[in-house]
């Protein structure tokens, strides 16, 4: 079993067994029928993936990395809001009839600020820091941006990154508001820890820790049963992880900068319906 | 011995023990006499108070709660970054000419925002989301605004708080990037404030008894 595979088993059952229904409560998400999407959830969960020892990657089902990579370099590298520019179909259905997403996600990390160094966007200043101020406290990205949030088709959920460098070790906070446990969580960890493995191949430290921090971790009431079922399947050990360490330059990695080897999975083949 | 006084030693010891030196790197801030402010440090602490059992104050020294709740009323409810505005002299020395500690804190909860209900500010977002939206995953704050980022006298340290109802409790998260144990620890669980030199990265989990259509935070 995968240290991921712990991890997301212990989640589902503190959820299933301690999880507060919102049941008669106005929720906002709806099912395609226009039923009320409700959900069971917890509050203020936090998971910490040590990076060092394996790739935090379920195997109770197949996690789509590269399609997590493609989203990753759609947000981090290309800036981009648009989902032409993006390989998977994820974001179909909050886009408008242009492609856009509107100013989320990429929007926000392609806007430039004014500081110290000069005028760089988020992602850019997250690099010179760790290049030029490895112990500053300010090495951070932030995608909740309320001047913003009504032209934005979804308000982030995982919106922001703290990255801290202690010794050669690069460790990061992801803060993530909201977590459909079913749909995203293993995919939003792959992401995020893809993010840290190449920032820290590329610029010179170790991988460390990330810390998942959630602050409503919840099931989805259509996807209780397949929740069940999904933690009783088999598990295998985590995937040997290779990054290419020729890659100096976060821009250009590709997914074909990333290797797992001997990833093993079991078969799960329901249809997950997605709330909107 | 409060929870509070057991966390708070508990956070000392393991940073004294297996806490990283950031000796031999750049640090930004500095002793009043010119040396780099050094600190050491841990990454990624998590510290639960539940509010329900008991208020979260230590008692291994004082810790002046009404100060706190002066600067908590100065950035929540005035939504001031006048440091006239403001009892204690914490601020002083981040404040400009202008008297003002730049577009920070109270300045950022002051700004209004576009919403399908009409303009409000972060503060009454919250109050209106808790109210009306009790259920929604999207009850926060959030001060760290890049686009103002430089005409802050200092970047936020405790800078984003995420409510959350489950039944009638009313929970928070409150995420802070930097944490001086020293000067600002026990202040921070709750009753926001910042000052800056040995710090650490701090995230702090607060459940509280909802008072429904009310805040409950202080």
């Amino acid at each position: 079993m995968s240290y991921a595979d712990q991890v997301f088993i212990a989640n589902i059952k503190n959820i299933l067994e301690n999880g507060v229904s919102s049941e008669g409560m106005n929720v906002r998400p709806r099912w395609e029928d226009g039923t009320p999407a409700h959900t069971i959830s917890v509050f203020g969960v936090v998971n910490r993936y040590d990076l060092s020892k394996e790739f935090p990657i379920i195997t109770l089902r197949r996690s789509y990395w590269k399609t997590a990579w493609d989203e990753i370099a759609w947000i981090w590298q290309k800036k981009s809001n648009n989902i032409n520019d993006l390989g998977s179909h994820v974001w179909d259905q909050w886009a408008d009839e242009t492609g856009s997403i509107g100013k989320a996600y990429g929007y926000q990390m392609a806007k430039k600020y004014p500081f110290p160094e000069g005028m760089s966007d988020q992602v850019d200043h997250v690099i010179w820091q760790l290049q030029n101020d490895p112990a500053s406290r300010r090495i951070m990205t932030n995608m909740y941006n309320f001047e913003d949030l009504h032209e934005m088709a979804l308000a982030p959920c995982a919106y922001s990154m703290t990255f801290s460098v202690k010794g050669n070790k690069l460790n990061a906070i992801l803060n993530q508001r909201s977590q459909d446990m079913i749909a995203a969580n293993n995919f939003n960890v792959v992401e995020y820890a893809m993010i840290v493995y190449a920032l820290a191949s590329a610029y010179g430290f170790e991988p460390g820790e990330l810390v998942h921090c959630v602050a409503d971790m919840h099931i989805y009431d259509r996807h209780i049963e397949m929740a069940r079922e999904l933690i009783q399947n088999p598990t295998y050990d985590a995937p040997k992880f290779w990054i290419d360490p020729n890659v100096k330059n976060f821009y250009d990695f590709t997914k074909d900068s990333f290797r797992l080897d001997g990833y093993q999975y079991s078969e799960f083949n329901h249809k997950i319906p997605i709330a909107v | 011995m409060s929870r509070a006084d057991e966390l708070y030693k508990q956070t000392c010891i393991d940073i004294l023990e297996n806490g990283f030196s950031d000796e031999g790197l750049n640090v930004r801030p500095h002793w009043a006499d010119g040396t780099p402010a050094h600190t050491i440090k841990k990454f990624g602490v998590v510290n639960r108070y539940n509010l329900a059992e008991e208020f979260p104050i230590m008692t291994l020294r004082r810790t002046y709660w009404k100060s706190a709740v002066d600067e908590l009323l100065w950035i929540w409810q005035k939504k001031s970054n006048r440091i006239a505005d403001l009892g204690s002299h914490v601020w002083d020395e981040w404040a400009g000419e202008d008297g003002t500690i730049g577009k920070a804190y109270g300045y950022q909860l002051g700004i209004k925002h576009h919403y399908k209900e009409g303009d409000m500010d972060q503060v009454d977002r919250v109050l209106y989301d808790l109210k009306h939206n009790p259920a929604s995953r999207r009850i926060l704050t959030n001060i760290y605004n890049f686009e103002d980022l430089h005409e802050m006298n200092l970047y936020p340290c405790a800078y984003s708080m995420t409510f959350n109802v489950t039944g009638n409790k009313l929970n928070a998260i409150l995420n802070q990037r930097s944490q001086d144990m020293l000067t600002a620890n026990n202040c921070y669980h709750y009753f926001k404030k910042c000052t800056s030199i040995i710090k650490d990265m701090w995230y702090s989990f607060c459940n509280n008894d909802m008072m429904k259509g009310e805040r409950a935070a202080a």
